[in-house]
């Protein structure tokens, strides 16, 4: 992982996140195509990526946890064990991280995907069915929004405590 | 979208089709600039030149120079070649839709998301590499849209 600084973690999670938002506030009600939704929770997950990434950089900086891998299940582990209940993250939204990049990686897989009553159903090999609606990419923005306020307030926290420490 | 049984429905789903197109372009690709928004427009601009033809169809139907519009977009595209071989609007349109069809199915790379020049990479089954861009999608939409005004203008009886 190429290491950039938690203010541009933040940035880009920022960028991903007003993307997702107009998607779904401004696109998907012009056009209707569900198809929509799957980028929106892409964007979502990349914001919420973002976010978790900009939280692990500058707690490594302080030498608050210790160095992580790259790949995504690692830097997961950590954030989820080591810093998320401590910084005051909501459960549902550290599961919600988890749950869109199933998502993403079901629909990397699924041998069949269709729209149905302005919804995208994803079906998995085993008959497995995920349905994403504007309700439910919806509720993903509103839990991603949060996840993202509590990374920034975390981080301005952290800075200032840093800053008045030295 | 219904199945349409005559010029003036298949039209009508075609221009229903453009504006999403034009939505899609001027709004969302322009505020987002993201790869992921341009595959969109090329979907979008696919299903408005595959109405389009079919429109083109039905006006050949009803000058009786066609006795049914088939029921497959590609049955469809292979009829309008032949049908209106030297129509330039009607073939310009047909190979812009064999390229949007290969970039459907194309493996693609990001550039410069999030800015002007955003990118979209794609790499065709023949190896051949294209770069979309904001500019040249924003051509095709154009000629996609000259070719719905000039079907508009056939079907209405303006030319």
């Amino acid at each position: 992982m190429s290491m950039h600084t938690a203010k541009e973690y933040l940035e880009r999670s920022e960028a991903r996140l007003q993307t997702a938002y107009h998607i779904l506030t401004i696109t998907y009600p012009t056009v209707q195509s569900p198809r929509l939704l799957l980028s929106a929770t892409e964007h979502l997950f990349l914001a919420m990526d973002y976010a978790m990434n900009a939280i692990l950089v500058q707690q490594l900086s302080q030498k608050n946890i210790p160095k992580f891998n790259a790949s995504f299940p690692s830097r997961y582990a950590t954030f989820r064990l080591k810093l998320a209940n401590k910084l005051g993250f909501t459960k549902t939204s550290v599961e919600q991280l988890q749950y869109l990049r199933n998502i993403l990686l079901e629909h990397q897989k699924s041998p069949v995907e269709f729209e149905r009553n302005h919804s995208l159903v994803i079906c998995s090999d085993d008959y497995k069915m995920t349905v994403l609606s504007h309700e439910s990419v919806s509720d993903f923005l509103r839990i991603a929004k949060d996840f993202i306020a509590t990374s920034r307030i975390s981080i301005e926290e952290s800075l200032s405590t840093s800053s008045l420490s030295h | 979208m219904s199945v349409p049984t005559t010029q003036e429905e298949a039209l009508e789903n075609t221009i229903d089709e453009l504006k999403r197109a034009d939505h899609l372009f001027y709004v969302s690709l322009k505020y987002t600039r993201t790869v992921d928004m341009i595959k969109h427009v090329i979907e979008r601009l696919i299903s408005t030149n595959e109405c389009a033809i079919e429109t083109m169809l039905h006006y050949a139907k009803g000058k009786k120079l066609i006795e049914e519009v088939p029921t497959t977009s590609a049955l469809r595209a292979e009829l309008l070649k032949k049908v209106y071989p030297n129509d330039m609007y009607a073939q310009e349109s047909l190979n812009m839709l064999a390229l949007f069809l290969k970039l459907r199915r194309a493996k693609y790379a990001a550039r410069e998301e999030f800015r002007r020049h955003v990118t979209m990479i794609a790499t065709l089954d023949s190896k051949e590499i294209v770069e979309i861009k904001i500019d040249n999608l924003g051509e095709y939409y154009h000629k996609t849209k000259d070719f719905v005004d000039y079907i508009h203008n056939l079907v209405q009886g303006r030319d």
